[in-house]
Parts: C-alpha cells; structure tokens; sequence
C-alpha cells in the first residue's frame, strides 16, 4: 500500500486559489501558484505585459513567472485602484471601539465575529468578516445592555438630556456631537432628525420609557458603528475618488491601531487636515507611536505564521510531560515579545528570518533546555551558532508545526512554501493511508522517505518535505536537538524564482530565506493583504511593485513597509463606481 | 407544560462529570425530571460525524440496491440496540456537496456544492431550515453544540443560516449551559416592555442598513443583507420567545444550577486536552436532553468532528500513541474502525436514551417525539469519500418502519471532482434531508440543487 503523509489542508487554501486548476490539468508536477484574488475589480483590462513586473521576468518578486511558465503577474494600470468597499469591524476592533464609547470588555457578548486566520487571509479578510445571526445577535444584546449606563453618563455630560422633556435643539445637538464620535462621521441633518423621533417615539412610551437609551441602542447597532466605510466621496475624478477625511481617520486608526479615530485624528479630519500626503504622513507617525500599534504588528506576525496558536494545543503527555497550557502562552509571550524587539528598533525583515535573539524566562528555558535567563521575567537574550535562527525557529512555530508527539516536516515546509513564499499549494487528494508508526531508531526522515519515492506523492511533496527536512533540529515542542544520524537537517529548495538550491541546516535555510527576493516579495504581499484585508488582485499591481522593489532592494525597516502602505494614495483612492457598479 | 424538580448542583456536576453511564443518565433523569401533562411537539436531533458508521460492517453487505430486513447488525452498534424496532441504516448515498476532499465538507447540510470559501456556504442547511420551519429560531434556541477534538478553527462548521451564513456549533458546554438556563425570565410587564423597546430598535437600524445597502455598488450589498437577514431572523426569536431571547422560564422547568463545569484533563494546563474530548461530548449531549426536556428547544445540531479535523482518540487505544488514534485513514483497519463507531453510538445512544428517559406524562417519552439520526458527511470506506453516505435514523414517532437497512448505490464514477446528477437508482443525501423534512412535518419536495434532488428516498417514510 502506498503510503504519503499529507498535512492538514484548510478550505481556504484549497478553493481561493489557482492550485487546484493546475493539479487537476497538470498533475501536481510541482507546479505551484502564488495566491491572489483573480478578480479584476477596480482595474482597467489586463493591458499587456509593460513595465516592471509584466513580461516574463522570472525574479520579480512579484511573479512574474513560475517554475513552468505559468504568468503570475499583476498588472501595472497607474490609473487602477482598488473597489469601493465596506468592512464590518473585526471583533478586536468592535471591542476598542465599544471601549472608546466606555464600554469596558467585560460588559460585552463575544463573539462578535471569527478571529481566526486562514492561508491567505488574515483575521480581518474584509469579504468574510460575517455578520451572522449570533454575531448581530451578541452585538444587539451589548448594545441594548449597555445603553443604559452609556445614556446615564451622556446625561451626566449634557445637562439639557436631563430634563424630563429635552428641547429638540438640545436633542440635535447632543446626538450630532454623540454621533460624531459613536459614528466616526458627521450626520446629516436627516439623520440627526431620526433619531430624534426615535427617542420622541420612545418618550411616548406609555410605560417604562427610555428614549435615550432607545437613541444609544439604535446607535451602536447602526451599520455606521458596525462598519467603516471606503466609498470615497461623491465627486469623481476622472473615475477616481477619494476617501472622505473621516473615511481617511477611520482608515489610518483602525488599520494602525485597531481602534476608532482618536481626539487629534478626528479634529484633523474635521478641519481639513488630511488631505495631502504630508499631513497624512503625520498622522500615520504619530499613530504608529502609540502603543496600540505594536498590538496591530503582533497580531499581524502571529496571523502570518500561526504561532498564537500554541497557546492553545496540547502535546502528548507521555512525550512532553511538561508541556502545558503555561508553556504555550510562554512561547507565544516570547515570539510577541521579540516581534515588538524588532520592530521598535526598525529591523528589517532579514533580521526577522535571521535573528539570534530570543525572549526567554526561567520558566521558559528550563523547558526548552536553553540557557537559563536568571529571571522570572521574561529578557532579551542573544543565542549563539544554529539555537535559534529567525523567527521561524521560535519555539511557538516550532510547537505549532508539529505532531502531538513530534517534529513534523510535511507542516513545516508546507509553512514555508505558503506563508513565507506565497506560493499555493494543491489539496491532498484522498484515501491517504497514515504513515508508518514511528519506530526506534527510523527518523522522520526516513519514515517520509516514500514521498519521494512514489510518485504520487512525489510530484507535490517535494515542494514541501526538503524545505522541511531543515528544522528537524527541532522537536514537537521546539526544543532544540543536536544533529544525529537520526536528525538530518540538510535539504534543498525549488520551484522557485530566485532561491532555488541545496542548504545545510537551519543556518542555511532560514539564510537562504532571509536574503531571498522571493520572500522579501511575499513578505510584501502578506502586508499588503493584512493591511488592505484581502488579497491582492490586478488592480494592485503598480503599488505592490513599487513597494517590493523599495523593500527587496534597500531592506528598510519593517515598519516603513507599514508606513508606506498606509500612507500611499493608493490607500486613500478608489475607483468610482455607480450604484449599478459601472465605473464612472 | 413541564414541571421539574430541583436538579441539584452535586447532581450536575456528577451528571456532567467524566465516566457517567449513559444507564445513570437515564436513572437520574426519571429521579429528577417530573412528569409532563402531555408537551407535544417534535423535535429534532442531528449528530455529524466527519468519519464513522461503517456500513460495510454490517452483515449482509449488498452490492445492489435492496431493503434488508433481517441484516445483522455490526457489534459497534450494541449501544443502540434499545431503539432496533425504531431504527433504519440507510447507507449508499452521495453527497453532492463534496467536490474534493474536504473543500465542500461544510456544505453537506445544504444539498448545494458550496461557493468557494469555508465561510462561504450557498444556501441554509437542512436542520436551519426544518427548525425556522417550525418556529425555532436559529441558532437558539434551536441548538448547535460540539466539541472540538483538539485544534478546531472558528471557521468549521457544518451548518449554514443561508447564503454566506456559517453557524458555529458552541464548543464550551459550560457557555452553552449559560445560554440554556442562566437568564431567568422576568416580569410579564418586563418582557413586554423588553420587547416593544428592541423591536423599537430593530426597526429604526433595518431602516438604517436598508438606506446603507442601497447607497452601496453592487458588490457591496450582500454585507449589508447579511445584517438584515440576521436582523430578522432576530426578530423572530424574539417574537416567538415573548421578548427575551435567553429564556429560561422557572415556572415550566426548574433552572439547575450552574455547574461549574469541570472537564478533567488529563494535564491540567492543557486546552482542549484530547483525553477529556469523551467528557465534553457527554456533557454536550446532556445539555440537549436537558434543553428539549425544558421545553427550550426542539432541535439539536451536533457537531462531533468534522473531517478536515484530525480527531484524536487515544483513550479508545491507550496502547497506542495519540498520533496513531487519528480517526482518519484507517481504511482496512475494521478493529480500529468498529472502535471508532462504537464511542460515536455511544454517544448517539447517550442521547436517545436521555430522550427516552423523559416521560411525557401523556404515556409517551420525549423520544416518542423525536427524529434522531447520525449521519456522516464522508463516506467510502469510512474516509474521504463523498460517495456511500451511511446514517442511522432512530425515528420515534415511527412514521418510518424500524427494523430496516436500506442501501442505495452511488452513481457510477462518483468520486471527488465529479458532481453527477442523480441517476436512476442513485440517490443523494438531499434526498435523505427531504424525508427528514417531511418527517418532521415541513413538507418538502426538493432541497438543495434541484439536479440532485429527488424527493423523499423511496421506501423510507412508510
């Protein structure tokens, strides 16, 4: 019986990508597809190959081509923007923005939508932020729940909510301000007035009225609040519209912060002031100094490479006994720990993939068998020869990219090719019989070794298992081990533009990945996908080659990547469309 | 109505805690659930197992399509033994939703491939549709529990509200015990008052999305559908409950008390720790006994293990390791297989019994209101098929004769990457979820994609 060990494959991946076409036409003859969305909207048609990443350029870190000549490249339209669109709030964003309005966490129904990642889609994937029946339920429950305290405090706030019969004027007035910040936008006249009859309608009330709350309630449950917008202001130029100001502070501060807009965001919005592409600059420096932002940074690297994860998978007990929730958290502490280590002191992202350092504590190292950090306190720490190289060696991917009781190769170079090359990769296809059993003295290697000799197998695992053979100085856990007869780093990386090769242990692996073009690139894309909440498409092109070229070339710091793509006109311009979707 | 007596925290906690018999279960259930003067209504019980019944176990294994009466059934099965004359294993079935491995597993409820996408399914999932059918509101209080095996990303989920609408089943039995009976009811002036204010509400933000979906291109507008649609179908439970959507009304069922539920893993600091995945199950079919005796819900959505999961079952083999008790490919392996499917009818039978266990008062048992049935969403030989469906249908208002195995033949090529309409002696499980439909008393003629949809399998509804 054959028998091919194939790693745990998600919908996402299988469907949102061009693998599964190539597979079926082709067999799986190593031919892999870096994902994007096919879909066209916001560009003009696909013009022909011209400039930077068109033609048949093979290093582009765009795409150019793949290994069998399939085109991989997004358009360069100057003039192709992307859609008008909408996003619901992501669940971390809701809970700041509740939190904004004084509403504290533990008042809250959660859900308020998934929080997971999936390949290729961050958290915040803005087409499959749902809005289920739970998740409105949860957010209506809060709202109403909470609309009582809110509307005490309002009251406390506007002296003239507090008598037994408000003026209409004070009415006006109170809900424009309100709504100004609950709403990240500035009501219409008719709007202020519906709400207005609301709390009339609610005064009526023949018993137990509550008008105020009714007003706080209908307000925190309005697709304003639980939505931002991106559909530009109604003037197109030359099919091309901006965001309005108030769209723009929504934008920087939830993309940056994952909150709302805060006091100096809002007033430069409401005065004007972020209209060009200096005083958007500002706002974004500023904003990329608060706190909040490492939150935003953390979360982008633990969605990237899945290591948020190991907060929350068990081991086998009889393998890693001490192995427990505590330990995971640990790990996932220390990744975030040394993600903000980075990123603080502007690295760029060949430090990321090459880094010797490490966040440990005692508690920490004692289990990974690393030196000890003589504090309970998690510390900075620099590791010498091949113990930790980069971030893909942290002990949190390690742990997640692993069996219940071991290494796992097939996982690890599955992450490798997906996350780290943007590259997809076909669906396992069925009635896969499980592997050997591990046996003393058989490594992993070995046990795998029929991937490569059958061809069925073959044909899609040498993709992945020699990429994955170069972390096998890692256990189940991550804890390091010394190379062996039974521990073989060495292996070799292909179908790819530029990084194709052999390499001798984690050091050249993760050097090999660190000085590539080829994941520069895709590191590019993965930020872009993050920031922008979807996957790239054509209309994209221009803005991801101009910034790949800058990040391949000069190596800047991680965080210009993200300065750069939040303050681009590409952010704040959509291209107009009418109310049939025609572009204008 | 139904009269309960106290269920006592010491009770619940032993109810809930680990090794409970399903024989306790149905002891402590006659102890403690009074009797009923005469609650009709029926209710609904869907339990998914990505991988599991192993029709091929069963003795006669036909090739062509037949009713067996006098089949032997497979020892995996001694669990259900109880509800034989109420029982018909239907095997043979397609799931067109499945195109290629996994990709579509969560669109085998809809009868309708799904759109690319986990969180993408086409259309309502048949359970959604049978509980909006009859007054139920989705997802409570018609329920959707599970338990996630070890890794279970949010996404996974069987069962769809509609278009774009994943419903995913609640994983934590102590959350889903707060839902079910942690807000009691309030005066009958508060509830209305309750009601008239959300509803207030709710029509002044419908006019508000309403006026924001027409603003937006065209691609925009499901998002903001999406939002109206949960928004009605919030109305409606609130309509159908009198204004307060966790109702847990003390004069038709005493609350228990919380339980504080404690799971028992085997390392303490674990999360989701594979060994007390028999534990949290039990404790989630418990919670449906409990719900449909209180008369809060009629429909159970049970969501055991999907099958992009890889669901670990080490204390079912405690001689092997845990990576070798993976559910998946054991294709051949008929020990291991039997093993697999005997805790599965445990669990099915955990239930049943629980249901059989309340009487009704009217000489009948909740059972005797019940459709349960046990379906897998792969099939073949027990992984990785979308071909050869089996279930197990325990029907106890008996409107479908017990004691019967009835097999059907997949269509000829069917396998992954096809999607084949139904031939003349195949059926899909579209057709399955037309006669459960019917059943329940939501008439029906087609579900899903009309090629794949015959109307109710030949020979099942007697």
């Amino acid at each position: 019986m054959k028998k091919c060990k194939w790693y745990s494959m998600s919908h996402t991946l299988a469907l949102n990508c061009f693998a599964p076409l190539f597979l079926l036409t082709l067999g799986c003859t190593g031919v892999v597809g870096q994902a994007s969305d096919a879909s066209d909207t916001g560009s003009k048609p696909k013009s022909s190959a011209s400039g930077g990443a068109g033609g048949a350029a093979t290093s582009t870190p765009l795409g150019g081509q793949d290994a069998v000549g399939n085109d991989l490249t997004l358009d360069c339209d100057a003039s192709a923007y992307p859609k008008t669109q909408i996003w619901k709030l992501t669940t971390r964003q809701l809970i700041n923005s509740f939190a904004a309005l004084g509403v504290p966490a533990d008042k809250l129904r959660l859900p308020f939508g998934s929080t997971s990642a999936t390949p290729f889609a961050f958290a915040n994937k803005a087409d499959s932020l749902d809005l289920s029946d739970l998740v409105f339920e949860n957010l209506f429950d809060t709202a109403t729940a909470n609309a009582p305290a809110l509307a005490a405090s309002w009251r406390g706030r506007a002296p003239c909510l507090a008598q037994a019969k408000p003026t209409t004027q004070c009415l006006q007035s109170e809900i424009r301000t309100f709504g100004r910040r609950a709403l990240r936008k500035t009501l219409d006249d008719a709007a202020v007035n519906r709400f207005v009859d609301l709390f009339a309608e609610e005064a009526a009330a023949p018993t137990a009225s509550a008008p105020l709350e009714q007003v706080v309630a209908a307000m925190l449950t309005s697709p304003d609040f639980l939505f931002r917008s991106e559909l530009g202001s109604t003037d197109a130029v030359n099919g091309v519209v901006t965001l309005t100001p108030q769209e723009t502070a929504s934008a920087l501060s939830y993309s940056l912060t994952d909150g709302p807009p805060d006091e100096l965001l809002t007033k430069a919005a409401d005065a004007g002031e972020l209209a060009t592409a200096a005083q958007v600059d500002r706002q974004v420096a500023r904003l990329m100094a608060e706190p909040t932002h490492l939150g935003v940074v953390e979360r982008f690297f633990q969605e990237w490479l899945g290591y948020g994860r190991a907060a929350e998978i068990s081991k086998d007990a009889k393998v890693f006994p001490r192995f427990g929730r505590e330990v995971g958290a640990s790990m996932v502490l220390a990744t975030n720990l040394l993600v903000r280590d980075l990123y603080r002191k502007d690295q760029g992202y060949r430090s990321f993939m090459s880094t010797r350092t490490i966040f440990t504590n005692n508690a920490l190292a004692s289990f990974l068998g690393e030196p000890m950090a003589s504090t309970d306190e998690f510390r900075e720490v620099k590791t010498n020869q091949q113990l930790r190289v980069g971030l893909l060696t942290q002990p949190s991917v390690m742990t997640v990219e692993a069996t219940l009781s071991d290494s796992d190769i097939v996982k690890r170079g599955r992450l490798v090719r997906q996350q780290i090359f943007c590259h997809d990769l076909p669906a396992p296809p069925p009635n896969i019989p499980p592997l050997k059993p591990t046996e003393p003295g058989v490594s992993n290697r070995q046990r795998i070794q029929e991937h490569s000799e059958n061809p069925a197998c073959r044909t899609c695992h040498r993709l992945m298992d020699p990429i994955g053979f170069g972390f096998e100085n890692y256990d189940g856990a991550g804890r390091f081990r010394a190379s062996s007869d039974l521990i073989q780093t060495s292996g070799k990386i292909e179908f790819t533009a530029s990084t194709d090769g052999d390499f001798s242990g984690i050091e050249g692996l993760t050097g090999a990945l660190a000085e590539s073009p080829d994941t520069a690139g895709c590191f590019v894309r993965q930020a872009f996908r993050f920031v922008y909440g979807r996957l790239e498409n054509r209309s994209d092109g221009c803005e991801l080659l101009k910034t790949s070229r800058s990040f391949v070339d000069s190596q800047p710091p991680v965080s210009s990547l993200f300065r750069g793509l939040v303050a681009a006109e590409h952010f704040r311009k959509r291209t107009a469309v009418d109310n049939e979707g025609k572009r204008l | 109505m139904i009269n309960r007596e106290m269920i006592t925290r010491r009770r619940l906690l032993k109810y809930f805690g680990a090794g409970i018999s399903a024989s306790f279960l149905s002891t402590f259930l006659q102890e403690t659930l009074a009797r009923s003067e005469g609650l009709s209504r029926k209710c609904l019980v869907q339990m998914t197992t990505a991988n599991g019944i192993a029709a091929y176990l069963h003795k006669p294994f036909i090739d062509k399509a037949a009713t067996v009466t006098n089949f032997e059934r497979a020892p995996f099965m001694q669990p259900l033994a109880p509800f034989n004359d109420r029982m018909v294993l239907v095997s043979g079935l397609y799931n067109y939703a499945i195109i290629d491995l996994h990709g579509n597993e969560m669109a085998s409820y809809t009868g309708n491939v799904g759109a690319p996408g986990p969180q993408d399914p086409s259309s309502a999932s048949i359970e959604t549709v049978i509980a909006k059918s009859i007054g139920q509101g989705v997802p409570y209080p018609a329920l959707y529990l599970g338990a996630p095996a070890r890794e279970w990303n949010e996404y996974e989920s069987c069962y769809a509200g509609g278009k774009n609408q994943v419903i995913r089943p609640e994983v934590d039995p102590v959350a889903s015990f707060g839902r079910l009976f942690g807000k009691p009811v309030v005066s009958v002036e508060t509830v209305a008052d309750t009601l008239r204010r959300k509803n207030s509400v709710l029509r002044f933000v419908k006019a508000d999305a309403q006026r924001t979906r027409d603003k937006l291109p065209p691609s925009e507008r499901p998002k903001l559908e999406q939002m109206l649609e949960s928004l009605r179908s919030y109305e409606q439970r609130l309509v159908a409950q009198g204004g307060s959507n966790d109702k847990f009304d003390p004069a038709r069922c005493t609350a228990p008390t919380n339980p504080a539920l404690t799971l028992k893993p085997r390392t303490p600091t674990a999360n989701y720790d594979i060994y007390s995945l028999p534990d949290r199950l039990n404790a989630q079919a418990d919670l449906f006994v409990l719900a449909f005796a209180c008369g809060l819900s009629s429909v159970a959505a049970f969501l055991v293990n999907m099958g992009q999961q890889h669901t670990l079952y080490p204390f079912l083999f405690p001689d092997l390791k845990p990576d070798e008790t993976d559910i998946h490919h054991h294709s051949g392996n008929a020990a291991m297989i039997a093993k697999f499917d005997q805790f599965h009818a445990q669990l099915f039978a955990r239930i049943c019994n629980g249901l059989t266990a309340v009487a009704l008062g009217n000489g009948k048992t909740l059972m005797d209101d019940t459709i349960a049935y046990w379906m897998s969403t792969n099939g073949g030989s027990h992984h990785d098929g979308n071909h050869n469906i089996p279930a197990i249908i325990i029907d106890g208002t008996r409107q479908m004769k017990g004691g019967r195995y009835l097999r059907f033949i997949s269509p000829e090529g069917a396998g992954f990457g096809t999607q084949l309409g139904n031939t003349e002696k195949s059926y899909a499980t579209n057709d399955l979820f037309i006669s459960i439909a019917n059943a329940m008393g939501v008439p029906m003629t087609s579900f899903g994609l009309a090629k794949q949809s015959r109307g109710p399998l030949p020979g099942l509804l007697s």
